[in-house]
């Protein structure tokens, strides 16, 4: 009889400890404010169960990607996980995200940012995120398919397509004085589209 | 000693049995934004009283501190007293976003207000933070316009009444304004606005 009370005790004590090891993540610390998701933009999610469950499983794929034109709404995002017994469970709790649309990135000219002076003349016209814009953006490539040129010494407009000033419209820029003001406007696909403005001084 | 073995399995029983639910987390936003205050929650899965985090919540990154990283720790008191290490996380310092230009309300692409002068800069809801946490003020704005020779200077956020004179003389067309802003965001600001009568 002792025996086996002792040997039930170590067969108990040694799962516990087995236990404990493996919910070793004690502490969390979340961003509620941050739960969002972009529209379009593939989100990882790292997801652990606490306690003993295998097989955690979210309600949503991961990575996860908003449909374009849901910003606005709520995801809620819940969790199951396979306990001891061999049984699939919902585990506690929800968490909601809010999918928001996707920033906009930025226009540079030859590297140059909006409201940059430009010393030398290209063609150049790119547009990408700052580094202000969350890590998951990197990613995303966007193409100038048109722009738009006023200048403040310029009758009207001058435009064309793709993300490269056309040659006679860099010549018409060299053609004006310094401290000439710019502005460039470019419509952009890929992921998001939209438009962008900047504005620079030769 | 099968006293001694009962409580033992009894105080891991409690702690195992205490766990409950799950924990998720995008390591793409963990983001601290320069002069953007940022709620934390922080909580432990064990048995721990007075849980508190190395940082106040809601933390403030510095201006300036963008590039950076701010670990947070988490520490919490078991049931002996003892000041127990809960975990970490590690969060990467950001400049804060750029945030849009307004005409009179009207955002960029939109028809401008030629009677109102109004230049503002807000968040739109494409920040994952509360936008209203963005302050801003304007410094001075520049405009452009389509078939205008020079430009239009001028200080503060709200166009000249002698601007919008000189605006409302002109054609239908596209404008162009570009403001150096202050606050949470510094920097220039441009967007184009349509001209109609």
């Amino acid at each position: 009889m002792k025996v086996n009370f002792l040997i039930t005790m170590i067969i108990l004590v040694i799962s516990h400890i087995g236990n404990a090891q493996a919910n070793s993540y004690l502490g969390a610390i979340e961003t509620p404010e941050m739960q969002v998701f972009y529209e379009g933009v593939p989100t990882q999610l790292y997801v652990q169960a606490i306690g003993e469950y295998t097989d955690v499983e979210l309600n949503i794929p991961n990575p996860y990607t908003a449909k374009i034109g849901t910003a606005g709404s709520i995801v809620t995002v819940t969790c199951t996980g396979v306990n001891k017994r061999g049984k699939r469970v919902q585990l506690e709790g929800q968490r909601r995200f809010t999918v928001k649309k996707a920033p906009k990135p930025e226009l540079y000219w030859g590297g140059n940012g909006d409201g940059s002076k430009i010393r030398i003349l290209n063609g150049e016209l790119k547009i990408a995120y700052p580094e202000s814009v969350p890590l998951l953006f990197s990613k995303k490539e966007h193409q100038i398919t048109k722009y738009m040129i006023i200048a403040s010494n310029l009758k009207g407009s001058l435009e064309g397509v793709g993300g490269t000033l056309s040659q006679e419209h860099i010549q018409a820029l060299k053609k004006m004085p310094n401290g000439t003001k710019i502005s460039i406007l470019v419509n952009y696909s890929g992921g998001n589209s939209g438009f962008i403005t900047a504005m620079f001084e030769l | 000693m099968k006293k001694i073995l009962f409580l033992w399995v009894i105080s891991f029983a409690q702690f195992t049995f205490s766990q409950k639910g799950f924990i998720i987390e995008t390591p793409e936003m963990l983001v601290f934004y320069e002069g953007i205050p940022i709620e934390l929650k922080a909580w432990a899965t064990g048995d721990y009283k007075d849980v508190r985090m190395s940082v106040p919540s809601p933390y403030t990154a510095a201006k300036g501190s963008a590039g950076s990283v701010v670990t947070v720790t988490l520490v919490g008191t078991d049931s002996e007293g003892d000041a127990v290490a809960l975990g970490s996380k590690k969060f990467v310092v950001k400049k804060a976003p750029q945030p849009s230009l307004f005409w009179a309300g009207v955002e960029e692409g939109g028809r401008a207000n030629k009677s109102a002068g109004v230049l503002t800069c807000r968040y739109g809801d494409n920040v994952p933070f509360l936008p209203s946490k963005g302050y801003f003020s304007i410094l001075n704005y520049s405009i452009t316009v389509e078939g205008l020779q020079g430009s239009l200077e001028g200080m503060g956020s709200s166009i000249s009444s002698a601007h919008l004179e000189i605006l409302k003389g002109m054609p239908e067309g596209k404008v162009t304004i570009g403001v150096r802003v202050t606050g949470a965001y510094e920097g220039i600001i441009s967007a184009r606005f349509m001209l109609s009568n």
